[in-house]
């Protein structure tokens, strides 16, 4: 599905220029559910950036199926990004004037999609995430857990292929996390291909391959063997 | 206390020095918005306000007369002379009164050119009606003030110094006005002063010069007799302790019927009095505009302040940490809110101390902008009224900028900021709204002010390119002024004329001449009566008709076109002919080929005049207005020893004006030419109080489009920044740079537009107030309200541009960094 050969990304500071990438190469095949870790300061968001498309300014080769990326417009690759990525954050980055069904409208709105289908969607997703009940709360009215719940929601609701979670557990606590996992779980089941930056290797043993990264080189590719019941009844 | 106010100052001072350019702008928008408010303030205040410099101004009133019959011409007249001396025989309630009128004389002995001076006629109640008496000498008595002993004069004091050297020893000599030699009694104390009482019932932009001299008026018999006719009187008269204006006015109403039972039966006519505050008299038809400039100035103040409290939130906003870091350490909610004020506080000190110095500059710059009736208390200086004023003024915007900032400062929970960054990525609701309401208000104070100056820039444009009915291009006036000891007869006069513009039409590069007893837009002087063959109206019923006294070439110089028949000519001289206006035709002989009938001035047996000619209504009186019934009748039929002398060339007339006197002079250098100049600056200057309020407000609306920009720009920038990271989340999840731009447009163009259809909503509401000023176009035209709106819009629209620019560029990955 996605194959990076050689990716390397870099800033420069004054005159000095610091490596956060270094000769990258990985293949992602399409349903994996692969989890990045290393110690801060590694690349790990670096990485997921040039996943999400968000970062131009990379060097190397990016293939998205037998789409050549690293030879797209910023626009193309803005168009691919829209069409079938997905994204969680951290801080679930909801919009607090927005209601839950409007945060999660909001990715549909960019697609010039026909209103009628866009309410069927969102009502979809509501109904599948169980958050119908909640669809006119604004976000200060919800938990922590509930707001990534609307978070993740958001990011699948246009059913992208890949979905890229940047620490999605970091502010939550135990039970929390654990549902949120859950659910990555079952989407990766449904078919969604799944990358996740994570310090939390509990968190880890839900997908089905680890990937290291220090200094911004590649350590470290084991794929796993996923024990549903060791992770589930941790 | 005293050193906690010294360490609020200090750490105000401080934060200010850490934001010079925030300081400065604040600071000069201040300054800007208190200094002009303050200027104009003391304007109003002087010319509305300040009691007029007599003991108890308030007892001060106007008397005018009302004659039911004329009502719809004349809604008010002068005073009748007859009338007049009932009054002042049978009034209770009045204390004293007096009738004056004003005149220019020569001044001094024939053989050079004489000074002019202004001379005020009065009768002996001058004084005590003014309740002021000579610094040397005495006032004129009742005696002097009767044909035959008049020739008594009092000096004001500027008079006395000026051309009498102070003398000391003056009272008793023998001075020359208007040829007559005249015996000095007094000279007024340098305090004392006059109005210039002609330009009360219509100010005019000329500036007259003040009054140097009063002399008795003394009633002749044919003044005395005439009951309905004759109203030409200045009347003033002060009321007794405790009487209202309404009381003296039944009183008076009453004295007016008693006249108007004995009047002759073709004079038949409703007599009522108008009595009006001397001060409300004097003011006449500047309060409106003056009170318009005061309000556009504090609607300017009030935008500079939202500006400024919109620059305050935005700092407030960015200080929330160190507010809660002091609220957490025990600051109570007025520590609070003296931290957030302070910078307000002395923000607003500095403002208004440069507010006030730029006041002191500007206010005796505006002198010259006082209405001439009003103009005669001596310099206008910014007074203790002003300084006051510019102290509200400074107290109000520290108020109106920091009372939103420090509201919300005050309200700072500090676990709410210590606990890290919001988690939700965008400007927080309450202030999102708080900062687009006060943009709207700016906004809507903005399109008001703009609506208001487009609609009196329409009105003066079109008043410009009025048709006027006559040419100003390429024409000169003078006004001249014939001594009357030399000049009493009209026989001489006549002659004079005569030998004047034969005089003038010899001159290199003119190419005609003519005399008028009035120059266009000077005013208006003679109106009388006519009766055409077999109208047997009484005399109250006839309609009246303004007279001008014109020689041949006066209106072909004007270029006053000829509809029918032929302009005076030379070898007409002693015929009774006259030319008459369109109106005038139409209203006497409707439908009528006018040419060679007859007509004579009501109640005068003398020869009928034959109508030779007529020529187009046109705006000779006043541009504002058409030309009422016109009657031109010739110089050697009637002319004054005041009038004016019209000079068209075939060059630029600028260049003449010294050829002019001096063919004045060669026939008699004792004749005063006071004033030589062109047309086309009578015409400019019939406008210029118009003009002048129309630059204020055209300085004030720019200034206030400008501010509304930046308040704009300031609150759409803010929000950018403050929405960095929602941006970048909307470009993550799919957002193109284009639906960036269009956010960040609408946003920005929502209060805007919101505040103009508010501020045009405003200025509707006071469209009567604005209506009352405006010339041939409606409060209402939707094209000065598009245009307005259009401005605003458009102004929002550029200030929109730049951070719209800003947020399609913000990199998602960047905003989203401190993942």
């Amino acid at each position: 599905m996605i194959e990076l050969k050689n990716v390397e990304r870099s800033y420069k500071t004054g005159h000095t220029e610091t490596w956060v990438l270094r000769r990258i190469g990985i293949t992602i095949r399409e349903g994996e559910f692969i989890t990045v870790m290393g110690p801060s300061g590694a690349g790990k968001s670096s990485l997921l950036n040039v996943l999400a498309l968000l970062d131009d300014s990379w060097l190397g080769e990016y293939w998205f199926g037998e789409t050549p990326v690293h030879t797209l417009s910023r626009k193309q690759r803005a168009d691919l990004a829209r069409q079938r990525m997905g994204m969680v954050f951290q801080s679930y980055h909801l919009l607090d004037d927005l209601t839950v069904a409007e945060n999660i409208d909001l990715p549909l709105s960019y697609k010039n999609l026909p209103a009628k289908e866009r309410q069927g969607m969102v009502a979809d997703i509501l109904d599948r995430f169980r958050i119908v009940a909640k669809k006119d709360l604004y976000p200060s009215q919800l938990s922590g857990g509930q707001q990534q719940l609307v978070g993740v929601a958001r990011a699948v609701v246009h059913a992208p292929a890949l979905l890229l979670a940047d620490e999605p557990t970091g502010n939550l606590h135990s039970t929390q996390a654990r549902d949120i996992m859950e659910l990555f779980r079952e989407l990766n089941r449904a078919g969604t291909t799944i990358v996740q930056v994570t310090h939390s290797e509990e968190n880890a043993r839900y997908g089905s391959r680890i990937l290291g990264l220090h200094d911004g080189w590649l350590t470290r590719d084991e794929s796993l063997q996923i024990n549903t019941q060791e992770v589930g009844t941790k | 206390m005293l050193s906690t106010i010294a360490k609020d100052v200090r750490y105000a001072v401080r934060q200010l020095r850490r934001a010079p350019g925030f300081a400065a702008a604040a600071v000069l928008t201040l300054a800007l918005g208190i200094g002009a408010t303050t200027a104009i303030f003391t304007l109003v205040y002087d010319v509305l306000l300040k009691p007029l410099p007599y003991a108890h101004p308030g007892r001060l009133v106007v008397l005018e007369e009302r004659v039911a019959e004329f009502r719809d011409i004349y809604p008010k007249l002068p005073m009748n002379a007859n009338h007049f001396v009932n009054w002042q025989r049978n009034s209770h309630t009045i204390e004293s009164m007096a009738v004056m009128e004003e005149e220019s004389m020569p001044l001094g002995m024939s053989g050079s050119h004489p000074l002019q001076v202004l001379v005020l006629r009065a009768t002996p109640g001058i004084f005590p009606v003014l309740d002021a008496g000579p610094q040397l000498g005495r006032a004129f008595t009742a005696q002097e003030a009767q044909p035959g002993r008049d020739r008594v004069v009092v000096l004001m004091d500027d008079l006395w110094r000026t051309q009498f050297q102070s003398d000391p020893r003056i009272l008793g000599k023998t001075i020359t006005l208007n040829g007559f030699p005249f015996t000095v009694v007094g000279v007024m104390p340098r305090s004392f002063r006059i109005p210039i009482i002609e330009t009360i019932a219509g100010p005019g932009s000329s500036r007259p010069n003040p009054v140097e001299a009063l002399v008795p008026f003394a009633f002749s018999k044919d003044q005395l007799a005439e009951a309905m006719g004759d109203f030409n009187y200045f009347g003033l008269a002060r009321l007794k302790r405790g009487v209202s204006v309404d009381q003296a006015n039944g009183e008076i109403d009453a004295l007016q019927h008693t006249i108007s039972a004995g009047l002759a039966s073709d004079e038949q006519g409703t007599l009522s009095a108008a009595l009006t505050p001397f001060q409300q008299a004097l003011v006449g038809d500047n309060r409106t505009p003056l009170l318009i400039l005061l309000a556009a100035v504090a609607g300017l103040l009030l935008v500079g302040c939202i500006n400024i409290a919109n620059l305050l939130l935005a700092r407030a906003t960015g200080r929330r940490q160190q507010m809660a870091v002091a609220a957490a350490l025990g600051a109570s909610r007025t520590d609070l809110l003296r931290m957030t004020m302070r910078e307000t506080t002395m923000l607003a000190a500095f403002g208004g101390v440069l507010g006030i110095s730029l006041a002191a500059i500007l206010v005796p710059a505006m002198q010259r902008y006082l209405p001439p009736a009003l103009n005669f208390r001596g310099a206008l200086h910014l007074d203790w009224a002003g300084a006051s004023c510019a102290l509200l003024l400074a107290t109000a915007a520290t108020l109106i900028a920091g009372a939103a900032p420090a509201w919300i400062g005050s309200r700072t929970q500090p676990h709410d900021v210590l606990r890290g960054e919001s988690r939700l990525a965008s400007e927080s609701r309450g202030n999102k709204r708080l900062r687009r309401a006060l943009v709207a208000v700016e906004v809507a104070v903005s399109t008001a002010l703009v609506l208001t100056t487009g609609l009196l820039t329409a009105s003066l444009a079109k008043m410009m390119r009025i048709d006027r009915g006559f040419d100003a291009d390429r024409v000169l006036t003078a006004s001249v002024d014939l001594p009357s000891q030399s000049y009493s007869n009209l026989q001489p006069r006549a002659a004079f004329y005569k030998e004047v513009l034969e005089r003038l039409r010899g001159l290199p590069g003119v190419e005609d001449a003519g005399l008028t007893s009035q120059l266009p837009l000077a005013g208006d002087q003679w109106i009388d009566m006519i009766r055409v063959p077999g109208d047997t109206r009484p005399a109250m019923q006839i309609p009246t008709e303004h007279f001008r006294s014109i020689s041949p070439g006066y209106l072909e110089a004007i270029h006053l076109p000829l509809i029918s028949g032929r302009y005076l000519n030379a070898s007409d001289e002693g015929k009774h002919y006259a030319l008459l206006s369109e109106l005038t035709v139409r209203t006497l002989w409707p439908g009528m080929n006018p040419i060679g009938r007859q007509f004579s001035r009501a109640g005068n047996t003398e020869a009928p005049f034959t109508v030779i000619g007529v020529v187009r209504d046109a705006r000779t009186i006043s541009l504002a207005h058409d030309d009422p019934m016109m009657v031109y009748t010739p110089y050697w039929y009637r002319c004054e020893n005041a009038s004016g002398l019209v000079i068209r060339t075939r060059q630029d007339p600028s260049m003449m004006a010294a050829a002019i006197r001096k063919a004045v002079w060669r026939v008699n250098s004792d004749v005063s030419v006071p004033v030589v100049r062109s047309l086309g600056g009578v015409v400019a200057d019939s406008v210029a109080n118009r003009r002048f309020e129309m630059d204020l407000l055209l300085l004030f609306a720019v200034s206030a489009l400008l501010l509304a920009g930046l308040g704009v720009y300031g609150v759409v920038t803010y929000s950018v920044v403050q929405r960095e990271r929602e941006i970048g989340l909307r470009m993550a999840l799919g957002a193109m740079r284009v639906t960036i731009y269009g956010m960040v447009l609408r946003d920005g163009l929502l209060p805007v537009l919101v505040g103009a259809a508010a501020g045009v909503g405003v200025a509707l509401a006071f469209a009567r107030v604005v209506g009352s000023l405006l010339f041939q176009v409606s409060p209402y035209n939707p094209a000065v309200i598009a245009c307005a709106v259009s401005m605003l819009v458009t102004v929002g629209a550029a200030a929109c541009l730049l951070p719209a620019r800003r947020a399609a560029t913000v990199d998602p990955m960047q905003a989203l960094r401190n993942e």
